[in-house]
């Protein structure tokens, strides 16, 4: 049980930060209630973020989405606009 | 001393244990300090705020149990109703994590997934009922935080399934083909067989997500510049075109991963090869999205804490030499603990010091506890 936490420092110290957290989950059977507790909240709150953040990427790309199309809307209106003037001689081209 | 007056102090001192034991359970608004002493969470929670608030004295006298005085009895008053609302935050919060958006959350982290593999979702909300309401008390505005984000999954859930479609449409008119998914594929095998490891190509993966979500900024760009007015303004038919290849660009780059990622749901796209690369994809879009192409939510790491044992003996040499003990190994055991129970406040701030880490970081607390069981070896 001692070897356990002399573990996690030499990888805390030598690691990389996936194998630190790796770490966390391979053994955490092995570790007190009080650490198990925050080792499920540390996860946790990461994964609240991390699906807000996903959540609110869609909503926003779905805003952005939908903007693009009125503005591509509103570009085309000009273009053949701009080709009718073009046609019939009156052209606005500087 | 007579068996008379010995019997009338019994009975005094009966008497005025009864009347301690009333005082404690006294308190209208549940839990009383009775019922709180009695369960060690709800023990845990009442030294904790009174710690948080620097009543150290008063936070040690509970956790050894000593006779309070009536000024006690006032001041834990308040702490006490902290308790009851970090209880009720902490259950409200519970209440909105259905099993399925426990899932649903844990698709998004893979440590969180295995830990609800291990553990349950039972099991999961057990800790993180204890863990919410030791939130409440340390850092009210993380979880305030906290609390608002799985309210907003939780709003976001009954419209998802729209926007999920809505996105679907985009990505068939702009995202990728079936032949262009197949490509994609192919680069990834070829990567292998050039001998890259899986690691190598998760991070080729990951790099390419970034590079193509980085487009995302130009597209915000566009919504903020092109009003209806500057579009009238402009008096080129080749300088509009630029723009429309810019936007469809724009868009294709960025539809290209979440269209793998939504069309590898597809029937059609059941073979394995594309269930795996929509894994890979779409954790790398999660990563990429964590890390600061959208947002950055400033989490501290395990890398920012790094240190090894052998610093961790060296600041316990240096806080014996500090408290003047040259003699460890023939100190008692109550000795020791004391020093061991000085060893970990002192050792948290000074580390915090040095590394500037955020005071209350659960990263902070996890490292903390490892220090605590390590230096119970000594």
């Amino acid at each position: 049980m001692e070897n356990i936490y002399e573990e996690f420092f030499k990888i805390l110290s030598e690691g990389t930060e996936e194998d630190v957290r790796n770490f966390l989950i391979e053994n955490f059977d092995k570790f007190p209630d009080d650490l198990k507790r925050d080792i499920v909240g540390l996860f946790f709150e990461e994964a609240v973020d991390l699906t807000y953040a996903y959540i609110k990427f869609k909503e926003e790309l779905l805003k952005t989405l939908t903007d693009l199309e009125r503005i591509k809307r509103l570009l085309e209106d000009r273009k053949r606009e701009l080709e009718l003037k073009r046609e019939l001689g009156v052209d606005s081209e500087e | 001393m007579s068996s008379i007056e010995r019997f009338s102090r019994k009975i005094e001192e009966n008497k005025a244990k009864k009347e301690y034991e009333e005082k404690l359970k006294a308190e209208a608004v549940p839990p009383s300090l009775l019922e709180i002493f009695q369960d060690p969470q709800l023990s845990e929670l009442l030294t904790l705020s009174l710690k948080a608030d620097g009543k150290l004295e008063l936070a040690q006298k509970i956790i050894e149990r000593k006779t309070l005085d009536p000024k006690d009895f006032e001041t834990l008053d308040a702490y006490r109703k902290i308790v009851k609302e970090a209880e009720e935050a902490s259950k409200e919060i519970l209440n909105n994590l259905t099993p399925e958006r426990i899932e649903r959350i844990a698709s998004a982290s893979e440590e969180f997934r295995r830990l609800v593999g291990i553990l349950g979702v039972e099991g999961v909300i057990k800790f993180l009922g204890v863990y919410l309401a030791r939130l409440y008390v340390i850092d009210p505005t993380k979880f305030g935080d906290l609390e608002n984000k799985i309210t907003k999954i939780r709003e976001a859930e009954e419209k998802l399934q729209q926007i999920d479609n809505e996105l679907k449409k985009a990505c068939e008119k702009y995202g990728i083909t079936p032949e262009e998914l197949e490509e994609l594929y192919e680069q990834l095998e070829k990567l292998r067989t050039q001998g890259a490891d899986e690691k190598q190509i998760e991070e080729e993966i990951k790099a390419f997500v970034k590079k193509k979500l980085g487009r995302l900024k130009g597209l915000l760009d566009f919504r903020e510049k092109l009003s209806k007015e500057g579009i009238e303004a402009l008096k080129k038919i080749e300088e509009i075109d630029k723009i429309l290849t810019e936007i469809n660009t724009n868009l294709t780059e960025i539809l290209e991963p979440i269209a793998v990622v939504f069309f590898a749901e597809s029937e059609e796209y059941q073979d394995p090869k594309y269930l795996e690369y929509k894994r890979i994809l779409s954790e790398a879009l999660t990563e990429a999205l964590y890390t600061g192409v959208i947002e950055e939510p400033g989490a501290m790491s395990f890398r920012e804490a790094r240190f090894s044992e052998e610093e961790l003996n060296r600041a316990w040499e240096e806080f014996l030499t500090k408290k003047g003990v040259t003699n460890w190994n023939e100190l008692g055991p109550e000795a020791r603990d004391s020093y061991k129970q000085d060893f970990l406040p002192w050792f948290g701030e000074r580390f915090m010091n040095r590394r500037r880490l955020k005071k209350g970081s659960v990263i902070m607390d996890i490292l903390i506890g490892m220090v605590d069981r390590w230096i119970q070896t000594k």
